[in-house]
């Protein structure tokens, strides 16, 4: 392909490709000065994300998009998403056998015979961001908050590592870093969901199984989803304002 | 001092003392809270800026697509390729709504500089992460045995990673 | 992984909060019950146990000197510890560790020990010399009143603080019980019951602890023991004891009857992880047989020292049983998952940060810390509040003004 038809695609690909805010973002992503990209304003989105267990394999990429993209340590306990594989008896739905083998970090191994009479079906989980949140609620000192665009975050340079915000989770998606010895967690990737791109997790899944919605934006197609399949969210008894929205979340799942 | 105090100059001493601790108290508090805290909610405002600053690791397909929008439409020299190609048109292609990083790995430092190396796909185990036959992956997805299908060979002796579908099936 | 059964969240791997977490509670514990066996002389007039009056105090403050101590040492951050002082979040309840902490050693504890000991600290600077005279003398804050008049305001103000401190030692303790009560992600903790059931057995540790220490001293001393005295405080940790028993038997029985979801997987670990600190010792021999053996003296008359005896017996059972206590609802609450589909297990090592080393260091610094303080404020021999039971008049009587 020679040069001018080049030019013409990337420059017709940059323009179709992205609306115009996130374009305008790019330029200063790719100038390498993300953080001053214009054109977020907070209180205009409020984020959440859907997760189609129907469409999830267990591959357990976005276990390692999270890890990859956010410099999380790789060894146990650490884990800001992960997949857990839930393996129900019909004749026993009140005690699901589940694993999640280093979060899922390198997909599953299959441990049940052909012919076994077992429902299984992966779960992709994460920090929920709540709207009530136990873990806002319980910080001593305010160091872990919800952003204007609902997103709950922690403030790493006042966090004193107390551990109430982990104890107080009723989803166990905090933990301590063993490195800053704060507390950590998913981020819903802000630094990348203010400027235009999705989450790690979503842009990584290969069967669209986790999508990123902004439940501010009328065009956003969760809407629609919300209207059409039967949702739920994670231990709804806690009332927690959970904003991770599952279809086809089965009953067993704790 | 007179009357009832005149006894109880001890207990004035106690309460300054008191009084002025708290008052250092205040001035500390002044001057070690930080302005920004408690601008949008009982938080340092600048703590969103931190979060917001941390660098980009996945560039997204978008930006692989800048330069790489021929990826799923091969190369001339390909024959073969260009001959599967028309039989086989690209709609078809499920690989295609994959994002590249999936397989590829993080490239945002590539896609800013483009003379940044990127690392080499290990493709067997990566192809079986997604394709290796589980209880509980839906049907809709492709799944094998590996003993059972292709006698154990590599996944790329009959498989294109970016146009998957072989001629045989 | 090894210790684990069943499934776990894979961030609940790790322990949140080890054996330093046990042990503030179980000293704050310690301070709340002496601060309210020394207020049932000042306040309710319990002219019994005055003996123990100073010597209580002593202990508190002792205790509550190295409470911040485990809590420092468990932070990732301890330097940054004073941001509660700065932003304290008025939601969570931990947020007032900071205030109450301080209220409670400066406003209740430290003057109430100061109006009471000040008599004693005048005199012993104006009978010391150099160095000794010039940190007495700051004690005093230089202020050297020690006529009927300035002695009688010392009283009152002395009461009035120890009815405000009441309360506040209450609130000291109970904000822990709050701290875990209020977690309802956390269904081992989560009950309202749980402020109360941790202020009782506050007391019922407290009162033992004072009681021990108080015949240890007098043996040290070879001072005859005060058996009405020690009789009195022993019904007293009866009373606390029965009160502290039923709610906790209250809190179980509760559990098993309701018999929700948490209760399967709390059951299971009762009977297997915790048997032994939750059956064993902090039910029989911590709580049932220290209970058995004070009713049992209260019923049937009994020669001095087997009393004494039993007191002792029981004293030690009841620290051990109430620090089980402590270990069942901290340690306890994080050995299942919250998914209530498996366990784990707390693996405490020894020399590091939060091991056992620190924890035993730390359980004998307090120690330390009261026999420098008795060195300093001795409560034996005082002409004020806390001699023998001589009255309280005998505090600004004519002969002890020099």
């Amino acid at each position: 392909m020679n040069q001018e038809r080049r030019d013409f695609l990337r420059l017709s690909g940059k323009y179709i490709a992205l609306t115009g805010a996130a374009a305008i973002a790019w330029d200063y992503v790719l100038a390498a000065e993300p953080q001053k990209a214009p054109n977020y304003t907070a209180t205009d989105h409020w984020w959440g994300m859907i997760i189609d267990i129907d469409k999830c394999i267990g591959c357990g990429n976005c276990v390692r998009a999270c890890k990859a993209e956010n410099d999380v340590p790789l060894e146990d306990g650490a884990f800001r998403t992960w997949v857990e594989r839930y393996r129900v008896r019909t004749d026993e739905l009140d005690h699901p056998m589940v694993d999640s083998p280093n979060g899922g970090y390198d997909g599953f191994t299959e441990i049940d015979q052909p012919g076994d009479d077992v429902k299984v079906f992966f779960v992709p989980k994460l920090c929920n961001h709540c709207v009530d949140s136990p873990c806002t609620q319980v910080c001593p000192v305010g160091a872990t908050f919800h952003s204007p665009d609902g997103v709950v975050l922690i403030d790493k340079s006042r966090c004193l590592g107390c551990r109430y915000c982990v104890q107080a989770c009723p989803y166990g998606c905090r933990y301590i870093d063993p490195r800053t010895h704060t507390a950590d967690k998913c981020t819903l990737c802000y630094h990348r969901i203010t400027k235009g791109l999705t989450t790690a997790c979503c842009e990584a899944c290969p069967t669209g199984a986790r999508q990123l919605v902004d439940l501010k934006n009328p065009k956003d197609p969760v809407h629609a989803f919300l209207r059409t399949h039967k949702i739920q969210v994670l231990k709804p008894q806690m009332a927690t304002g959970a904003k991770v929205y599952y279809n086809g979340l089965d009953g067993s799942v704790r | 001092m007179r009357g009832r105090f005149r006894h109880a100059e001890h207990v004035l001493r106690v309460a300054a003392l008191f009084f002025f601790g708290f008052v250092a108290f205040l001035v500390l508090r002044s001057v070690l809270i930080p302005k920004d805290f408690g601008l949008y909610g009982f938080y340092r405002a600048g703590a969103l800026d931190d979060v917001k600053a941390q660098p980009i690791k996945y560039a997204g397909r978008a930006a692989c697509e800048e330069c790489h929008a021929g990826t799923y439409d091969p190369p001339d020299d390909d024959a073969k390729a260009v001959a599967l190609a028309k039989e086989d048109p690209v709609k078809d292609n499920k690989h295609i709504t994959l994002n590249c990083e999936a397989c590829h790995g993080p490239l945002f430092v590539h896609a800013d500089d483009p003379e940044k190396p990127v690392a080499k796909v290990g493709a067997d185990k990566l192809c079986l992460r997604c394709h290796l036959e589980l209880k509980g992956r839906p049907a809709t997805q492709p799944q094998v045995v590996p003993g059972d299908h292709g006698d154990n060979d590599p996944c790329l002796s009959c498989h294109k990673p970016h146009r998957p579908k072989t001629d045989e099936s | 992984m090894s210790g684990v059964a069943g499934f776990i969240y894979p961030n609940e791997i790790e322990l949140q909060w080890s054996i330093l977490i046990v042990l503030y509670p179980f000293l704050t514990g310690l301070v709340a019950g002496a601060f309210i066996l020394a207020s049932l002389e000042r306040v309710f007039n319990v002219a019994a146990v005055r003996p123990t009056y100073r010597l209580a105090l002593l202990t508190a403050l002792a205790f509550l000197i190295v409470a911040p101590l485990p809590l420092q040492m468990h932070l990732g951050h301890p330097e940054r510890s004073y941001e509660m002082y700065l932003t304290p979040h008025r939601q969570s309840a931990m947020a007032m560790f900071g205030f109450v902490y301080l209220w409670y050693l400066m406003a209740v504890l430290v003057l109430e020990i100061w109006f009471d000991y000040r008599k004693d600290l005048v005199l012993t600077w104006r009978a010391s010399h150099g160095l000794k005279r010039q940190f007495y003398g700051a004690l005093t804050l230089w202020s050297d009143d020690i006529s009927p008049a300035a002695l009688r305001i010392d009283d009152k103000i002395g009461r009035f603080i120890t009815i405000i401190g009441i309360p506040s030692a209450f609130l000291l303790h109970g904000y822990v019980g709050f701290i875990f009560g209020s977690i309802k992600a956390n269904p081992w903790w989560s009950t309202p019951l749980m402020p109360v059931v941790f202020l009782f057995s506050a007391m019922v540790s407290g009162i033992a602890a004072v009681m021990l220490l108080y015949i240890f001293f007098c043996r040290i001393r070879r001072v005859p023991i005060d058996m009405p005295c020690v009789d009195t405080i022993a019904r007293y940790l009866l009373y606390a004891f029965i009160i502290d028993f039923s709610l906790e038997m209250l809190d179980l029985i509760h559990r098993l009857y309701e018999a929700d979801e948490s209760l399967r997987a709390l059951d299971f670990m009762v009977k297997t992880r915790l048997f032994v600190s939750q059956i064993l010792l902090q039910i029989l021999i911590g709580t049932l047989v220290p209970i058995l053996s004070l009713g049992f003296v209260q019923i049937v008359r009994l020669s001095d020292r087997v009393r004494r005896t039993i007191y002792v017996c029981a004293g030690v059972l009841t620290l051990i049983g109430i620090f089980a206590m402590r270990w069942n609802v901290v340690i306890g609450g994080q050995l299942f998952s919250k998914s209530f589909l498996g366990y784990t297990t707390y693996k405490v090592g020894f020399a590091t940060r939060e091991g056992l080393l620190p924890a035993i260091v730390i359980m004998l610094l307090p120690f330390a810390i009261l026999a420098v303080l008795l060195k300093l404020f001795p409560p034996w021999e005082s002409t004020g509040h806390g001699g023998p039971d001589t009255g309280r008049q005998k505090a600004y009587s004519a002969d002890a003004i020099s």
